[in-house]
């Protein structure tokens, strides 16, 4: 398979033998295993598991919201896994857009604002009013989160996490909490996300549909890297169901 | 422009007002405790400071039988003594017009004009400070200048003539001024009655010419005033003064820390600064603890939000930044409040000073230390309270933030082990005892929370029960007179049964006070000793667990403070010198320990005190039981009798001492319940309403399963009622500690309050916490029924 348009040759994320634990002695929990593989600027990949399969973990791991137990995580080859917290937070500040399954919206503040929030942080930010539009809200963003949709409450959150103008998005079960109508709409934002502006996208879900959609599937069952599938052909949001 | 950020507090602020508002209010009680006692206390130092440099305290008062000028000449060439003044003070009988009691008036002899415009002279030395009319202007007119507070009290305004008894004559005098004088500040004829009572008693100057010509002291004086340079060496002047005046009948000498208008109110700002450091670190401990235990509950509800703005990148300096300026708004607005409601307690407090003592002005100084104080306070404690809350979180990675809070341990709680009892636990309970054994830290933040509001609600009632309890010891139990006589002079004991056949008295004793100075080695205080028969019934001397004790037929009763601070006990001697008699000293043993709580007492037989003052047996008053109808009565008559200065009903003494001492205290100990209300209540209602926010989710689920609003309300409520009584039973105990400290506080020499805790305070203090605890409980029933299932259901934990 060659590569798509847009996606460049080299890797934007490296990842090698990466392991994670939480807690001792019994109570130890291995959430990840070892566990390698890479990621190219441009890419849209899908993280694909059964609840527990430590892709929640590989997520936050990627986001610099935690660092691994052991092994090595490389963007743009820097040695994101020895960063200290400080370092980390420049890292998320800079480079990670997140998408969370509930959102997460701070309830207290507007559509518009929680946006802004983020854009505040960069300043290669993206217009605030564009990212509404572009997202379908254009009409919403005085709204506080408690008076809009779950679908607009994730639209929100995925215009926050692209106003920093970030390199790489990273999705938590960006559907998990939506109906399947809202959800495809989601899943097409996303994939403008990626496809339009040239986002690198990584999403993780338990939804086996969804990886129609990616560039690669990645399998992990147990903190463990089951599978890796490449998709010779992309699926258009509009031609998946589930 | 506003940030994102701040926007999120002024909302974070709006939609959590009622804690906020919590949270302000303790802040604002324990700046406000503060600032009314350091106002007030500093307010009182500030102006007796003013008055005693502006108008020439003295600082030294000789009493002498009858020194000529060149006498005084020779004192004032000493080289320490800076200034010096002879001058003639005699008490006498005064026939005021409006009053129905014996009144007795103190000349005070004060020096010629300086000119005819009628102003004081000032001359640095015990000047007078004119309030209405005008000063001498001729020398030898039968003119009077009123104290003001004897003025008012008895009508003499400027334009006013009574009759006084001078040197045995009656003598008329025209008042021509109303005058203060930094020196009778506080005006009471000796120790023994230590209430100032103006109605009664009170200052008349005189010029020195009319003087000299009234009491046949032409080119002489009985009283020697002195101011010092800086740094003199007292003992070496009193020394040399009564060097001096040995050969003129030299008695004594009072320093400033002796003259007892200064030293009553030295004791008054001494006890106001120390209670000014105590009471409000109390009150802040308390409102510190329980700043840091509301906000960090507060916090663990940002746990999410912290994790979201952590994801972003925001750095943790920002985020700490943004949870700090809310504490920081928080914290600078209860001290700017609190600073204003303790001003205004530091006025009516001030205000209560104004009655006894006899200021030109007292205002309330707002001191800028005390501002700057407060306001450090409210920011540091906010912000430290604030700190405590965030640091757990800010230790932890973003994505630990944003997982649910994992419970501290899901091990078997203690009670799971007796399996029996465990299975026939409704499961209700099994989930309270669950909570309550997995959350220990947050159940024992609530707890100690609790138990603070419950000490200081308890501590309350005991300080306002224990200044009850010392008037009724004072005015029942050790007092059993209806009105105390007293003479001029001491007179033969005997005398004093003349009274007895006064028309409704029923029994007269004979009594000696005299203000002696009780020593034991270094060791000094000055102490009024009371001479009475070994039969006497009057007045009660009781020792500590109550019991009665008699007087000895030698030896000394010592009041318990005054042994304490002496450093004796029983069987022990003290050297006793009475002051104001030319007496030497003598040693006497203690025989016992009194337990009173006005004044510093020790009690003695009258015939031995009366040797010891150089006399045979005498008496310087009476105490009478008499039929209650016919004490106006009996004053009358007494009005009349020449040898009485004063008589005084217990009824008028009570009301006096109250006023005096007891009415400030009251205000201070309103002031406390009103800050212990507060502080408790808050504390109480944001840890009910918080537990409601953490765990809004479970309890949604529980009316998903199908519990009903009350079914799920009782969990929470029992709980909650487990936790109170936890923190109310410690409370209990924590308040009769806080009591006991509190109480120490207030010791000075004139009163002393035990800790007093009656049954019923238990009672109230348990009653108003649940109380407290039963509101908080019903605003969260309300939230309950309002949960929507739909929503929390929906959101994440």
């Amino acid at each position: 398979m060659g590569a798509r348009n847009g996606i460049g040759s080299s890797p934007i994320l490296h990842v090698t033998n990466l392991t994670k634990e939480y807690g001792v002695g019994e109570a130890k929990v291995r959430a990840l295993r070892g566990v390698s593989f890479d990621v190219r600027e441009g890419e849209f990949i899908v993280v694909l598991g059964p609840s527990g399969s430590g892709k929640s973990t590989l997520l936050h791991v990627l986001g610099g919201m935690e660092l691994p137990t052991t092994g090595s995580f490389l963007f743009d080859d820097r040695e994101i896994s020895s960063y200290d917290a400080a370092m980390l937070t420049q890292y998320r500040r800079r480079e990670v857009g997140f998408v969370f399954q509930f959102y997460n919206l701070v309830p207290n503040l507007t559509a518009f604002e929680n946006v802004q929030l983020a854009a505040d942080l960069s300043k290669s930010h993206l217009d605030v009013v564009e990212l509404m539009l572009e997202v379908g809200l254009g009409e919403r963003m005085q709204h506080f989160p408690a008076q809009m949709s779950g679908g607009e409450q994730q639209r929100v959150a995925i215009a926050r996490a692209l106003a920093k103008n970030p390199r790489l998005v990273l999705c938590d079960e960006p559907t998990g909490a939506l109906d399947y109508e809202t959800g495809k709409l989601i899943l097409a934002l996303l994939e403008r996300v990626n496809g339009g502006m040239g986002k690198t996208l990584v999403v993780i879900t338990h939804n086996a549909s969804i990886g129609q959609m990616a560039d690669r599937v990645i399998k992990l069952r147990s903190g463990e890297i089951t599978e890796l599938i490449v998709n010779k052909h992309r699926a258009l949001s509009s031609e998946i169901e589930w | 422009m506003v940030s994102t950020l701040n926007k999120k507090i002024i909302r974070d602020m709006r939609d959590h007002w009622a804690q906020f508002l919590a949270i302000t209010m303790v802040i604002l009680c324990g700046v406000s405790s503060l600032a009314a006692m350091k106002g007030a206390s500093q307010s009182l130092r500030g102006t007796r400071d003013t008055y005693y440099a502006g108008y020439g305290m003295a600082d030294m008062w000789t009493y002498v039988e009858r020194a000529p000028q060149n006498a005084v000449a020779k004192v004032r060439a000493l080289p320490s003594v800076l200034r010096a003044r002879g001058r003639i003070e005699f008490d006498v009988s005064v026939d005021a017009p409006d009053s129905k009691r014996s009144v007795t008036a103190r000349i005070v002899s004060v020096p010629a004009p300086n000119d005819d415009e009628g102003k004081a002279p000032r001359t640095g030395l015990l000047d007078l400070c004119m309030s209405e009319g005008r000063y001498f202007v001729g020398d030898e007119q039968p003119e009077v200048i009123v104290e003001r507070q004897f003025a008012e009290a008895n009508g003499l305004r400027p334009g006013v003539t009574f009759k006084a008894t001078l040197n045995d004559r009656k003598t008329e005098l025209r008042v021509v001024g109303i005058a203060q004088s930094p020196e009778f500040i506080y005006t009471i004829r000796g120790l023994a009655s230590y209430i100032p009572d103006p109605k009664s008693f009170g200052i008349l100057w005189m010029s020195e010419k009319f003087a000299e010509k009234a009491f046949n002291f032409e080119g002489a004086a009985n009283r020697v005033v002195l101011t010092l340079s800086r740094g003199a060496n007292k003992d070496a002047v009193k020394k040399a003064l009564e060097q001096i005046l040995s050969p003129y009948g030299y008695i004594t000498t009072l320093t400033q820390d002796e003259h007892i208008s200064s030293k009553m109110l030295g004791d008054e700002i001494e006890q106001g600064a120390k209670q000014a450091e105590i009471m409000p670190t109390i009150f802040l401990s308390v409102a510190a603890l329980v700043l840091a235990i509301m906000m960090t509950r507060m916090v663990r509800n940002q746990r999410t939000q912290m994790g979201v703005l952590m994801a972003m990148g925001y750095t943790k300096a920002r985020i700490v930044a943004h949870y700090l300026s809310i504490s920081l708004i928080v914290g600078i607005s209860g001290a700017a409040g609190g600073l204003a409601l303790g001003f205004a307690f530091a006025g009516e407090m001030t205000k209560l000073y104004k009655d006894f003592f006899s200021f030109p002005s007292l205002a309330v100084i707002v001191p800028a230390n005390v501002v700057t104080e407060g306001f450090l306070i409210g920011a540091v404690f906010s912000t430290a309270g604030g700190l405590f809350a965030v640091s757990s979180l800010l230790r932890m990675a973003p994505a630990e933030a944003l997982r649910p809070e994992t419970p501290s341990s899901a091990a078997k709680v203690l009670l799971e082990h007796f399996r029996g009892f465990w299975r026939a636990l409704p499961f209700p309970w099994k989930m309270i005892l669950r909570y309550i054994g997995r959350h220990k830290i947050r159940v024992c933040l609530a707890i100690l929370g609790i138990a603070l509001a419950t000490s200081i609600v308890m501590s309350a009632f005991i300080a306002s029960d224990s200044m009850n309890y010392v008037q009724e010891h004072q005015f029942t139990l050790v007092q059993k007179e209806d009105i105390k006589v007293d003479f001029f002079e001491a007179r033969d004991a005997r005398s004093s049964l003349d009274l007895a056949h006064l028309e409704g008295v029923k029994r007269s004793e004979p009594i000696l006070e005299v203000y002696a100075e009780v020593s034991n080695g270094w060791r000094k205080k000055n102490i009024t000793i009371t001479g009475m028969d070994g039969n006497a019934d009057l007045r009660r001397i009781l020792a500590r667990d109550g019991k009665r004790l008699s007087i000895p037929r030698s030896g000394l009763l010592l009041e318990r403070r005054a042994a304490e601070l002496l450093g004796v006990g029983i069987g022990d001697s003290v050297t006793v010198k009475a002051l104001l008699h030319k007496m030497d000293e003598k040693r006497v043993v203690i025989t016992g320990l009194v337990e009173q709580h006005l004044g510093l007492n020790a009690y003695m037989q009258l015939d031995e005190l009366s040797r010891l003052v150089g006399e045979r047996r005498v008496a310087s008053g009476v105490l009478l039981e008499a039929f209650i109808a016919e004490i106006p009565g009996i004053e009358k008559k007494l009005k009349d009798v020449p040898a009485v200065v004063s008589s005084e009903p217990k009824a008028v003494q009570q009301q006096m001492v109250y006023d005096a001492f007891l009415k400030s205290k009251n205000i201070m100990f309103g002031m406390m319940m009103f800050f212990a209300a507060v502080i408790s209540f808050a504390v109480i209602y944001t840890m009910t309403t918080i537990a409601i926010d953490e765990r809004s989710r479970e309890l949604a689920s529980l009316r998903v399963i199908g519990l009903t609003v009350d079914e799920v309300a009782a969990i929470l409520f029992n709980e909650n009622f487990m936790v109170s009584m936890l923190g109310i039973a410690a409370g209990l105990v924590l308040g009769v500690l806080e009591s006991i400290l509190m109480m120490a506080a207030f010791e000075t020499d004139m009163y002393r309050f035990p800790s007093v805790i009656k049954p019923y305070t238990y009672v109230v203090t348990i009653l108003i916490v649940f109380a407290f605890v039963m509101f908080s409980n019903w605003v969260c029933y309300n939230r309950i029924r309002n949960l929507s299932m739909v929503e929390v259901m929906k959101t994440r934990e």
